[in-house]
């Protein structure tokens, strides 16, 4: 009697397993806040999540990580935030945050939203992200894109200009992060670093008595040559310019498929 | 009135609690140099807000304990009426003194061996300029007439001499819709009404002036608010609760000039943002909202306020508060929060297009005047900047998260501060971007 029982529980376990969707490691970009909480910094992390297309489970899988910014990075959330995924459907994925009370200043929801936005919009299939609070927030519930979410701000006296996507790094770190930036010419913008309170969370690659020159349509000499992050700096400002493939210090340079990719562990 | 004085009037606390927090030993008024002293035996952080009808200033000291049930006491001195104060909540003792309208607080503080003592300094409206109090002209009075009365209708028409704001709210338990009309005075009066939805209508002056019209209700109403600067109808109607707005501030101001609508984020049972010290945001908001309204004011603007006082206000009477009036500028304030307790600085956020020259002017001038750190000018979705459709920013003046300036946005002097400079971005404005 005993041993029947024990079999019919094996079967069952057998059948659950066998209906659970298989993990596989999958490459995502999952998206943290830089040490000043100005911009989201993107990271690509191996993880396992559910084979096939992208589901609710697909996100509930991936929210976890969320949580475990690396070294030198913030989660977009902050300790004690509650999310909930809602319905995935027609590309939309839906969320709802329930931030700490005391934490719901605009910065705190804005990047939860940014955060959010920008992660699961690197899945396959998810074109916008609608993000929620509970309770409802000043902040307006809307599915957005990525494109939609940008680290742009306007310094005081900064003048409005053409937008430019430039790739600079976290400060005293080896993270990459685009911001958007007022200028026209990539290359000078990108060589001259950032400006005024920007350098408090961010730095360029060009010190005092370097600098890069254009050479040809696609061409760029670096002086002296670029370090391989620098070079992927570059290459990635370049091509937010539309100016891609590009050959720089004589080697053709393409952005990596994985920005800041993490080591596997 | 019994109005005596208190000369030199100290309360000694008992022993200090045995938790250990800041404790409040003595609170006590010098009516010879008009200062309220509060002394503590450790530092303390108050939280400083102002409040209207009456006009009142509001001290809270978080993490102390006054171990001593609340007591008031009235002051003959001029400028300041009473004082109470309370052990508000389980760690915070409040203090809240009754001032002449338009009298002002200057704090110090000063250490006395291991004393911290915080000085409150009463600046009558007179040290502005004037030597005696001057005879004030009868201000005009609220008229008002019952229209109709049926079974699932009632209006009533209010009327004044000179424009007239409508601040609606309703209570519970029982069931009243209350208005305040700041503008308006009334004599007491109170009038049955044998009607279906209206059991009694009571009027009532207010200590600062003012009317406060109560509707005593029968069931619950839906009401609206319709008219003109000086008339306005009180629609009240049957139907569910939810499906009208909470709080609507109606108003049709007289145009005499630019006309900006302030509105103090957060409110009521919404605290926003709330500090380590205990420093709330919807209290910060509101105390620079009203100190920006007198800058405004000063420099010849008409100011409507979205919020006059802590209460909860949905988003969308904000919204409408300034589309209705046809405000020309729309200006939203609040105090900001992150995790991370060394991050500080202004934010200023701009939804549309029209808002970006304005949030650039505001910002780059609480950048200059107070010496903050620059966060940037950024775009964001917010409801009250979305749908208003006059230029419109949201401020965030600061981090309540960062201890420094939590203690910053709690003091008058530097709430003063950002509402200059927030007065100086929009005169500023003005000056590149006039109709």
């Amino acid at each position: 009697m005993t041993r029947r029982l024990a079999v019919k529980l094996g079967l069952l376990a057998l059948l659950a397993a066998s209906c659970r969707p298989a993990s596989t490691p999958q490459w995502v970009t999952l998206h943290f806040a830089d040490p000043t909480y100005m911009a989201v910094v993107p990271i690509s992390r191996e993880l396992p999540l559910p084979s096939g297309d992208t589901t609710k489970q697909t996100l509930e899988a991936v929210l976890p990580a969320l949580s475990q910014p690396p070294s030198g990075l913030a989660s977009t959330l902050p300790p004690g935030s509650q999310v909930t995924v809602g319905e995935f459907t027609q590309g939309i994925a839906h969320f709802t945050v329930k931030l700490p009370q005391g934490q719901t200043g605009s910065r705190s929801e804005l990047l939860a939203q940014g955060g959010l936005v920008h992660t699961m919009a690197t899945l396959p299939g998810v074109q916008k992200v609608e993000v929620r609070f509970d309770p409802p927030s000043h902040l307006e519930a809307e599915p957005l894109t990525p494109a939609q979410w940008t680290n742009q701000w306007f310094q005081a006296e900064e003048a409005i200009d053409t937008p430019l996507t430039v790739w600079w790094k976290v400060k005293a770190t080896s993270y990459l992060v685009p911001l958007v930036v007022p200028g026209t010419d990539p290359l000078e913008v990108w060589s001259r670093g950032p400006q005024g309170p920007r350098q408090n969370g961010f730095e360029g690659f060009i010190q005092a008595g370097q600098r890069v020159t254009r050479i040809g349509d696609k061409q760029y000499i670096g002086q002296p040559p670029l370090p391989p992050l620098a070079r992927e700096a570059l290459s990635r400002t370049l091509s937010e310019a539309g100016i891609s493939p590009v050959v720089i210090d004589g080697e053709p340079v393409n952005p990596s498929q994985h920005v800041n990719q993490e080591a596997h562990s | 009135m019994n109005r005596f004085w208190f000369a030199g009037l100290m309360w000694l606390f008992a022993s200090a609690p045995a938790w250990g927090a800041p404790l409040i030993q003595n609170i006590r008024h010098d009516p010879s140099s008009g200062q309220v002293l509060i002394t503590a035996n450790e530092p303390v952080t108050p939280h400083i807000m102002r409040l209207q009808d009456p006009w009142r200033i509001v001290i809270d000291v978080p993490g102390t304990l006054a171990d001593r049930s609340s007591r008031s006491f009235e002051v003959d001195k001029r400028g300041l009426q009473q004082i109470r104060f309370s052990q508000f909540t389980d760690d915070t003792v409040r203090l809240v003194l009754e001032l002449d309208a338009g009298a002002e607080l200057d704090t110090q503080f000063r250490e006395q061996g291991d004393l911290h003592i915080l000085q409150l300094r009463v600046i009558p409206l007179a040290a502005a300029g004037e030597s005696e109090p001057r005879a004030e002209a009868p201000r005009p009075k609220l008229k008002f007439e019952p229209q109709r009365d049926r079974e699932n209708e009632f209006v009533m028409r209010l009327e004044g001499t000179v424009p007239f704001q409508t601040y609606p709210f309703r209570l519970d338990e029982p069931d009243r819709l209350v208005i305040d009309i700041p503008e308006l005075d009334t004599d007491w009066t109170q009038q049955p009404m044998a009607g279906h939805l209206v059991k009694s209508l009571r009027m009532a002056p207010k200590p600062e002036g003012g009317a406060r019209l109560v509707f005593d209700l029968n069931q619950p109403v839906s009401y609206r608010i319709t008219g003109n600067p000086t008339r306005r109808d009180v629609i009240l109607t049957t139907g569910a609760r939810s499906v009208e707005v909470a709080s609507r501030p109606t108003l049709t101001p007289a145009r005499n000039g630019r006309l900006i609508v302030l509105d103090a984020g957060h409110g009521g049972n919404d605290p926003g943002a709330i500090g380590k010290g205990g420093v709330r945001e919807k209290d910060v908001n509101l105390s620079v909202t009203l100190l920006l309204k007198q800058e405004l004011e000063k420099m010849g603007m008409q100011v409507i306020l979205a919020r006059h006082d802590d209460r909860e206000i949905l988003l969308q009477p904000r919204v409408d508060v300034a589309n209705q009036a046809g405000a020309d500028l729309f200006i939203s304030i609040h105090s900001n929060s992150i995790p991370k307790p060394d991050v500080r600085g202004i934010e200023t956020y701009y939804r549309n297009p029209s808002g970006l020259p304005l949030a650039k002017a505001v910002h780059g001038e609480m950048i200059r005047h107070l010496g903050a750190t620059d966060r940037g000018v950024r775009y964001a979705n917010f409801f009250v900047i979305h749908h208003t459709t006059m230029p419109a920013i949201l401020c965030e003046i600061g981090f309540l998260t960062h201890q420094e300036e939590e203690q910053l946005l709690a003091g008058l002097d530097y709430q003063r501060q950002v509402a200059v400079a927030i007065a100086r971005g929009v005169q500023r404005y003005w000056e590149t971007n006039s109709p």
